[in-house]
């Protein structure tokens, strides 16, 4: 066809050649298409992923920035409240000052929060805090120097030290200084550097500086309205993450246990042969470090519960963040710089690749090592049991149910664990009936260690009570030994005077040295002239075990109540020496007078004596019985329990007295009781002799010395001011020795009311 | 100047099977074809008239330069023009809606193109101006020759050539039918 020839088509048809040319761009265009989509997808994705990054750049700085805003708010605030006592209207109307501030001058309030708090806490006035920011912006301008510095010279200014405002340059005269015009300092200072904030707020630096601060407020807002959401995710993770892993643990443990026992046991074998056969090491070395690093870990330590806790609380977590939270997780990320659930995700999703690799790694070691195992190429390990556990593992690792939603009714059933705890519920139990309050312990190994422990305390705490018991009888007794060391020293002071034979008798008879002796009785009758020495009331104190001050107010008191009686002249010279109250001075008196409380299950002094009594009784009556002679004894007269105060008995003189009266008596036992003056029949206390038929009888044996107790009778627990020994004898007694000991006697027990001499007593 | 295309499948394979199994009824398609096109060819032919377009339209060739009149410039001449029409069943290149021509008209000398599609894009500029609009005025707007008669005859040509490919596909299949037993 001639070149420039008009063609006029009639018939058109379909061409081969227009067919694959059609073809050829169809592929052309396709793979323009592709390489279109793919430049495409790479540029969005790209896009996406700066656009993503620049999104999280900007959350993480926001959240940070509202975090940290909100903390130095909070800071101010607190210290606006302690030292202005600022109202929350103060500190808002604060707040919305400083934000003026730092868009004004360019400084950020980071800085202005903490000067201001600083000059509200030396004014103590908001509005002189903020005037004085004011002037410490200008400084800080002026002075080319930060706010903090400049604050800091204000602040010493208002304390008197105008130094630092003078090194900036403020001509503060020395007339100033000397007279401490503050006002003049400051208003100086004021004139020196007035405008400087302004002008500087006006530089291009500080313009862009505005700025900043303007983009920075924004973020914090953005950062602001982040954090409802994030604590959304704390909500979450708190009410339905944890609770959700704890109930997956204690459905899947026995599971899990077994699947990663199984494995701990093959992961040392299994790891020999995969590197020898598939360098899985070299291939994967940081996930093989890091696996194996966990399960030596967990060699070591022996926590394999612990282990699959772990393990499952990640794979669960990630779970449960990825299906529920994964955007608050982002925020969350954001808001902890990126390191908490964004980590954990990142951390548990390539823990669960490396998991899920690890399973096919090892399904595909597994079965090459079977071939390789059969036909034994190079291959130094032995095989022998491997496969087994290896399969074991894969076994248990494929049964893992890391469903939360499922429920099986295998997990239902009751579990090894399940009996562990049942076990240790039991053992609890048992330990509730010790009074034992249980603990958090589960092991049953260590809850019975704790049991035995607390058992052996329990018999620690027996022997603490016996040993208590023992002291207790101990002082019974060395009451009774001192009772007994006073009815002796009564016997032996009746001539007034002591005498070295005496002494060598009472130390024979106590069993202890002359000397002994000496300090005992010097102690015992130190009170008895009215008169303490220094060194006397310095060894009753030692005799007593309390100090110097205890036993000289002892003293005081008892002499005062000595006679009976506590006169209100007495109770004032008490009250004035020892800087008591009239109450206090009573109630000392009358916890003299009544003396201890004796226990009544151990035996006191006063229970031996009525024991002695009434044994003696028995014993007379047993031996009238005997004899064949008619008796009407009549029980002794159970003294009244004796009436609070001080109730002294008979002086040993007047006892003396009685004593030597007594011995002089000839005839009988009534004639010689005639005798007696009113007074000395009251030493006697109710003492009458029996008159009645003659008869004979052995005087009835008072047990030993130590039965001699304080003449009281039953229940022992209040000593009497006297005794009153009523002895019903019919007809006369056998010789009037006897008589006059059973008299002397019971003056001794009358004498021995316990109050005055008593350890106990002393003890206070 | 028709825009739309009409395309009548099958025509090459209808032709090329054909002469497999009966090159009499091929060349009867053939014939079909070339005598739609060959009456076309005789009214476009018809359309050359004597008389040049213009009066100052050179019936010889110019003696110098590009200029209507001048040398270069294509002399009408009438036979020449006519003789330049042609009926053609070139393929010819593939267009961009992969289609090809099956039978066409062409107008091969230059004063007969000229005359055919003067004016055809624009309405010229300077004594192109004045020209194209003497031959508006004289023989309508462009597409004044072989377009015409493809304008006025193609539904006709093509429903002959389309009416004659179908009896020739009819007899195709019979044949295979009967090939097939």
């Amino acid at each position: 066809m001639a070149a420039g020839a008009v063609v006029a088509r009639i018939i058109t048809q379909y061409s081969d050649k227009g067919s694959k040319a059609a073809a050829r761009d169809i592929n052309k265009l396709g793979k323009s298409f592709d390489k279109f989509a793919g430049k495409v997808g790479k540029a969005f994705l790209i896009a996406g992923a700066a656009a993503a990054a620049f999104a999280v750049k900007i959350g993480v700085d926001s959240v940070r920035a509202a975090i940290a805003d909100e903390k130095s708010q909070a800071l101010l605030a607190n210290s606006l409240r302690n030292t202005t006592g600022a109202t929350d209207a103060a500190i808002a109307a604060t707040e919305t000052y400083i934000d003026q501030i730092q868009r004004t001058f360019g400084v950020v309030d980071d800085e202005l929060r903490p000067a201001l708090g600083k000059l509200a806490s030396i004014t103590g006035s908001i509005t002189d805090a903020q005037n004085l920011l004011g002037l410490a912006l200008n400084i800080s301008a002026g002075g080319s120097v930060d706010l903090g510095s400049a604050t800091n010279a204000v602040t010493k200014a208002l304390q008197g030290n105008y130094k630092a405002l003078r090194n900036m340059g403020v001509p503060i005269t020395d007339a100033m200084v000397k007279s401490k015009d503050l006002n003049a300092v400051l208003a100086i200072t004021a004139k020196t550097f007035a405008g400087a904030a302004a002008a500087r707020a006006n530089t291009f630096e500080f313009r862009m500086t505005r700025l900043n601060i303007a983009l920075d407020e924004a973020k914090e807002t953005l950062g602001a309205a982040l954090l409802p959401t994030l604590e959304d995710l704390f909500t979450t993770l708190t009410t339905k993450v944890i609770p959700a892993v704890q109930k997956f643990l204690e459905e899947n443990g026995d599971k899990l246990v077994a699947a990663f026992q199984a494995a701990i046991k093959a992961v040392v074998g299994f790891g020999f042969v995969v590197f020898k056969v598939f360098s899985f090491v070299s291939k994967n070395k940081t996930v093989f470090t890091a696996l194996g690093a966990i399960f030596a870990a967990t060699f070591v330590a022996g926590k394999v519960i612990a282990f699959v806790t772990a393990i499952q609380g990640l794979i669960k977590a990630y779970k449960a963040i990825r299906a529920a939270a994964l955007g608050a997780a982002a925020a969350q990320a954001a808001a902890t710089g990126g390191i908490s659930v964004a980590a954990a995700v990142a951390g548990v999703a390539a823990f669960t690749a490396t998991l899920g690799g690890l399973y096919f790694a090892v399904k595909g070691a597994n079965n090459a090592m079977d071939g390789l195992e059969q036909t034994g190429e190079e291959l130094e390990f032995s095989f022998d049991g491997l496969n087994d556990k290896t399969d074991d593992f894969l076994t248990n690792l494929k049964g893992l149910n890391v469903d939360l939603g499922k429920t099986t009714a295998k997990t239902k059933a009751q579990t090894a664990a399940d009996v562990l705890a049942a076990k240790a519920k039991t053992v609890l139990a048992a330990l509730a009936k010790l009074g034992v309050k249980p603990t958090t312990e589960k092991d049953p190994i260590q809850l019975e260690a704790a049991r035995l422990n607390l058992l052996k305390q329990s018999n620690l705490e027996e022997q603490r009570k016996l040993a208590a018991i023992m002291e207790n009888m101990k002082a019974q007794l060395m009451a009774n030994e001192a009772v007994q060391r006073y009815v002796d020293l009564l016997g032996v002071v009746a001539d007034q005077t002591i005498s070295p034979e005496e002494v060598i008798l009472l130390a024979g008879k106590w069993g202890i040295s002359k000397e002994a002796v000496v300090a005992y009785t010097t102690a015992i009758f130190a009170v008895n002239d009215a008169k303490l020495s220094t060194e006397e009331i310095d060894l009753l104190a030692k005799q007593w075990g309390v100090t110097k001050q205890q036993a000289e107010m002892y003293l005081d008191f008892f002499k005062y109540i000595n006679d009976g009686k506590l006169d209100q002249s007495e109770v004032n010279a008490l009250m004035e020496k020892w800087k008591l109250t009239s109450k206090e001075v009573s109630d000392y008196a009358k916890k003299i007078a009544d003396g201890v409380t004796p226990s009544d299950i151990w035996p006191t002094p006063g229970n031996q004596a009525a024991k002695s009594w009434r044994d003696a009784l028995a014993a007379l009556n047993a031996y009238l019985a005997a004899v064949g002679v008619k008796l009407s004894p009549t029980a002794p007269t159970v003294p009244t329990a004796p009436t609070p105060g001080p109730t002294p008995g008979p002086t040993p003189a007047q006892i003396t007295a009685v004593s030597k009266k007594i011995e002089s008596f000839t005839g009988s036992a009534a004639s010689a009781f005639g005798t007696l003056t009113t007074e000395e029949k009251a030493v006697l206390g109710g003492y009458k002799p029996f008159v009645g038929a003659q008869t004979s009888f052995t005087t009835p044996t008072i047990s030993g010395a130590s039965s001699v107790g304080l003449g009281t009778s039953g229940t022992g627990s209040q000593l009497p001011a006297g005794v009153t020994i009523n002895m019903t004898v019919q007809g006369s007694v056998t010789s009037e020795n006897d008589l006059v000991t059973s008299i002397r006697n019971g003056l001794l027990q009358g004498q021995n009311n316990g109050q005055a001499i008593v350890k106990s007593a002393v003890a206070i | 100047m028709a825009d739309e295309t009409v395309v009548i499948s099958g025509i090459k394979e209808t032709i090329e099977s054909l002469k497999k199994f009966d090159k009499d009824a091929a060349r009867r398609l053939n014939k079909v074809i070339n005598d739609e096109l060959a009456l076309a060819e005789g009214a476009a032919r018809a359309k050359i008239e004597d008389k040049p377009p213009m009066s100052g339209w050179r019936t010889v060739p110019a003696a110098k330069g590009r200029v209507r009149g001048g040398q270069g410039w294509p002399a009408w001449e009438p036979t020449a023009i006519r003789q330049g029409i042609k009926k053609t069943r070139v393929e010819g290149k593939v267009r961009s809606d992969y289609t090809t021509s099956a039978g066409a008209l062409v107008q091969k000398t230059a004063a007969g193109a000229i005359w055919e599609v003067a004016g055809r894009r624009s309405g010229g500029s300077g004594t192109g101006r004045n020209m194209i609009g003497v031959l508006n005025e004289r023989f309508k707007g462009a597409s004044r020759g072989i377009w015409a008669v493809v304008d006025k005859d193609a539904d006709k040509i093509r429903n002959n050539v389309r009416k004659a490919i179908e009896d020739a596909q009819k007899l195709l299949k019979a044949n295979l039918n009967k090939e097939k037993g």
